[in-house]
């Protein structure tokens, strides 16, 4: 081994040290400062700050904002809940009320962060809004690192230290400096700001980027058809936390998203309907057997083919912006309060919009649901055929 | 309400941020502090620490850990001490050693392909492998053997636990020996900045092969290896490079970095990788790839198999045994079997060939052996990537154009020199590869460096990096690193690089055997 100096070798240490340690210590703690992604904010001012359109991290600002807000109604989900339900107007609205929803969550995923929210302070209500397709237990939201989970009393101490953690890296250091030189972006306002919900003014800057409602109609049916579920696995996990939020005395109001007409018939398509109605008797006993043990738990239908979901698209001679729809998969928040209404229990039962799952008429309403599934296929040609073509290049992608 | 959080376990990885900034500060805290004033007590300190890095990971099975450790001491002890039943001794624990590695790591795999070969349904059973059970159960099992052949010396329990458990090695190697590590327990510690500088670097350099090469490099991988991809002829093999220096930066990044940390208490790591992509031959190639592994095959496996004793035929059949074996140590399934078994042909053909002609003379090493060598090694390295035998098939016929030569479409602007030769060239694009991506240069680089740089132990050669004296020689670039201002800065600059990058920590594919 060559000799050198005790003195060389100390130096040698020390710089490597100094230099690292600084350089690090320095990053930081200007990101800490900056939080260009509102890791850590809630009742600040930066949260009401406009920010770019496409949010990043959200799982980590949601997560922090729910363990301060603490709030008693939650709502939990994917995208599809976090654009859809409001807020503001919410029956519940003397109430503290949280969208924890995120976008591209799996059930895992929302399962996750339910917990969270339980683990924080349970909320008294759960309204979950859920789909055939996301009902995995795959990770979804590849933002949502379970460390941002709380387990313990500990929690916004953890926090500190892996929101520190996350601000060791470029992604974060380059948008800090542009936070700081004014050229970030400033086109909605962040969901925090909403309480969870997503601002419509973000949602409408990303359906421009898809060339509105039109171009965004194929891409987001065939990305609905991707999704990998319902999976055994998941439906175990869900009873599971569906039990546990009984034992801790919520109120549960789970929901199938009233996606646009043309998901469902793309799963039809693809040849999943069995396995989808298989899913929906599934969570009928589920939530049969809860109920009968005690717990205020309640699934309502929203999806299929019913006065809302059948909107036409643009395609189809409809107008340019859909009502209801910001495009197929996502709806908007005119229909997340009438699901909110009926979910509730001040909306309509008697129309077609929301048929509660439940054992006794489960097989009925499959029936009326296939029948009308045939209806529109008579009735709206052009979206079936917009429909079997999106099948048709899924069916040949490897 | 633990029943709402599907799957997840815990995990202190190497590359993560809480080995680096809060398991390790304390642990080396912890060993300055005692090897000033309690010297004595730094063993036990480094199993404690070692213990408790494994049972972090999952708890349930530091029992298991425990439990092996003693079992074999024990049996160690008692094969040594007897004059008769020596041999029963020995098979005793070694079958015991097998039962557990098989209970753990074969019971699916054997279910499986009895369900495959009868046509049964018998349900698998629900087993999750112990972390490193692989590496921990073949250290162990050279340790009884030596102590059947009297080649041990008389270790004390503790030394032992740390031998076994030693957290550098402990989850992916090296497979260490005895014999290298107890006369360096047995020490007084005499830490100092000379360790810490080596040791550091070392690590550094080995976090950078992992985060800055490998890692990137996965994206290239996944999509090409995916059961039904069909690769054509571009994306299989710049799939199959990516997994080749995705598996090398990986796997000797994390050999780099268990050789820096263990350095950082004084303790020196046998070698595992020597520049294994620049071997001009087969044989030379699994010199250089694994070495601790290859050395324990060869003295634990093919020696006592008979090794070349007995004529050429049964060293063939010794060569193709020991490889398929170790194919198998490295997973249950039957691709892992094939690798082993394509390696095993390929010795047999170099020893045969050798045999044949004789050794080719230097000059004529040149120009093919490195080439047909490393192309060799690329195919085999498909079918242990492949998640099935059908998809290592499907790349190996991609790789030789049965599934067509597209090209990007990009390139048609600057093709026409090569239509107007004839050539039928298809610019239809590339479906797996994304060349606007990070992958594909960082793909380059790392071939660059596979095939040219000088390793780790060859960088630091002047300073004893590892046990072997003088390994692995210059190389062909003259990079010497020296304990300077500039070669620490670049290294400060080198870890803030992997800092930087390091969020989301990836684990290293070796974990899985």
């Amino acid at each position: 081994m060559a000799t050198h100096s005790r003195m060389q070798w100390r130096r040698y240490v020390t710089v490597f040290g100094a230099a690292s340690l600084t350089v690090l210590a320095v990053v930081a703690s200007l990101n800490y400062q900056v939080d260009p992604y509102l890791l850590h904010q809630w009742d600040t001012a930066q949260v009401q700050q406009l920010r770019p359109g496409r949010e990043k991290l959200s799982a980590w600002g949601k997560t922090y904002a729910l363990a301060r807000l603490r709030p008693a109604v939650l709502y939990a989900g994917n995208s599809r809940t976090e654009l859809g339900l409001p807020t503001a107007t919410a029956p519940w609205a003397a109430r503290p009320v949280f969208n924890g929803a995120l976008s591209g969550a799996s059930l895992g995923d929302a399962l996750a962060m339910v917990a969270h929210a339980a683990a924080v302070g349970p909320p008294a209500v759960v309204v979950w809004g859920i789909d055939a397709p996301s009902f995995t237990l795959e990770v979804g939201n590849t933002d949502f690192d379970r460390a941002l989970v709380a387990t313990d009393r500990w929690y916004l101490w953890r926090r500190k230290l892996i929101d520190t953690k996350r601000a060791i890296s470029t992604d974060m250091t380059l948008d800090s400096i542009r936070l700081l030189r004014g050229t970030f972006g400033a086109v909605c306002h962040s969901s925090l700001a909403l309480y969870g919900q997503r601002d419509d003014v973000c949602v409408r800057d990303r359906i421009d980027d898809w060339g509105g409602t039109r171009g965004a109609v194929l891409p987001r049916v065939r990305e609905f058809i991707r999704g990998a579920g319902p999976t055994a696995a998941a439906l175990t996990a869900f009873d599971q936390g569906i039990g546990e939020l009984c034992r801790a005395r919520v109120q549960v109001r789970v929901y199938i998203n009233p996606t646009h007409a043309m998901t469902l018939d793309a799963l039809y398509w693809r040849g999943k309907w069995p396995a989808m109605e298989r899913w929906q008797r599934e969570l009928a006993d589920l939530f049969e057997r809860h109920r009968t043990s005690g717990c205020d738990a309640a699934i309502v239908d929203f999806s299929g083919f019913n006065r809302i979901t059948t909107e036409p698209v643009p395609q189809a001679g409809g107008r340019e912006s859909m009502t209801y729809y910001w495009e197929p998969s996502h709806y908007r928040v005119e229909v997340g309060q009438q699901v909110l209404a009926r979910l509730a229990g001040g909306g309509a039962a008697a129309d077609d919009f929301g048929v509660d799952l439940v054992p006794q008429t489960v097989a009925l309403h499959q029936a009326r649901q296939r029948g009308a599934r045939d209806r529109y296929h008579l009735e709206h040609a052009r979206e079936t055929a917009l429909v079997r073509q999106v099948v048709e290049q899924v069916a040949a992608e490897p | 309400m633990p029943a709402l959080l599907p799957g997840g376990s815990r995990s202190v990885l190497f590359n993560s941020f809480s080995f680096l900034f809060l398991y390790l500060p304390v642990v080396l805290a912890g060993y300055l502090w005692l090897a000033r004033w309690r010297p004595a007590w730094n063993v036990g300190w480094l199993a404690l620490a070692s213990l408790f890095f494994y049972g972090y990971w999952d708890s349930r099975y530091l029992p298991l850990l425990l439990a092996s450790i003693v079992f074999n001491y024990w049996c160690g002890l008692r094969i040594a001490a007897a004059t008769r039943w020596r041999r029963r001794w020995l098979t005793g624990a070694l079958a015991a050693n097998l039962a557990l590695l098989g209970y753990f790591k074969y019971a699916n795999f054997f279910i499986d392909s009895v369900n495959a070969i009868t046509g049964s349904h018998a349900p698998g059973w629900d087993i999750m492998l112990p972390v490193g059970i692989s590496f921990f159960t073949f250290t162990q099992i050279a340790f009884l053997v030596d102590c059947y052949r009297g080649l041990a010396g008389e270790y004390r329990l503790l030394h032992y636990t740390l031998f076994v458990s030693y957290f550098p090695h402990l989850i992916a190697g090296p497979v260490l020996h005895h014999k290298e590590m107890m006369p360096q327990f047995a020490l007084r510690p005499r830490p100092g900045a000379a360790d810490f500088a080596v040791g550091s670097g070392i690590f550094v350099l080995g976090l950078a092969k992992k985060v800055l090469l490998a890692d990137p490099l996965s994206v290239l991988v996944a999509p090409v290896f995916a059961p039904g991809a069909e690769p054509q002829l571009v994306e299989a093999w710049i799939g199959a490079l990516a997994y080749t220096m995705q598996l090398y930066f990986d796997f000797s990044g994390y050999s780099d970095m268990a050789i820096g940390l263990s350095r950082l208490f004084g303790v020196r790591l046998p070698l595992n990788f020597n520049s294994p992509y620049q071997a001009t031959d087969i044989g030379q190639f699994w010199r250089r790839w694994h070495m601790t592994l290859s050395r324990f095959l060869r003295d634990y496996l093919y020696v006592p198999l008979g090794g070349n004793r007995h004529g050429p035929w049964l060293r063939y059949r010794n060569l193709v045994l020991t490889m398929l074996l170790g194919g198998l140590w490295h997973g249950a399934g039957w691709t892992f079997v094939v690798w082993g078994g394509l390696h095993g042909l390929y010795l047999v053909l170099h020893h045969g060939w050798q045999a044949w002609y004789g050794p080719l003379a230097a000059g004529a090493r040149t120009w093919w052996a490195w080439p047909l060598t490393f192309v060799a090694v690329v195919l085999a390295w498909v079918v242990f990537r492949a998640p099935d035998l059908a998809t290592a098939v499907e790349i190996w016929r991609g790789m030789a154009g049965a599934n067509g030569v597209a090209l990007p479409r990009g390139l048609a602007a600057y093709a026409q020199p090569l239509l107007q030769l004839g050539l039928d060239l298809q610019f239809s694009g590339i479906r797996w590869i994304d060349f606007s991506g990070i992958g594909v240069p960082t793909l380059a680089v790392a071939c660059v460096l596979a095939w040219l740089a000088p390793n780790t132990q060859q960088i630091f050669r002047r300073y004893g990096p590892a046990l072997e004296r003088g390994a692995g020689g210059t190389g062909r670039w003259q990079w010497r690193w020296q304990p300077s201002r500039g070669w620490s800065l670049a290294l400060a600059l080198l870890f803030l690089g992997c800092a930087f990058s390091m969020n989301r920590v990836s684990e290293f594919l070796y974990f899985q055997f």
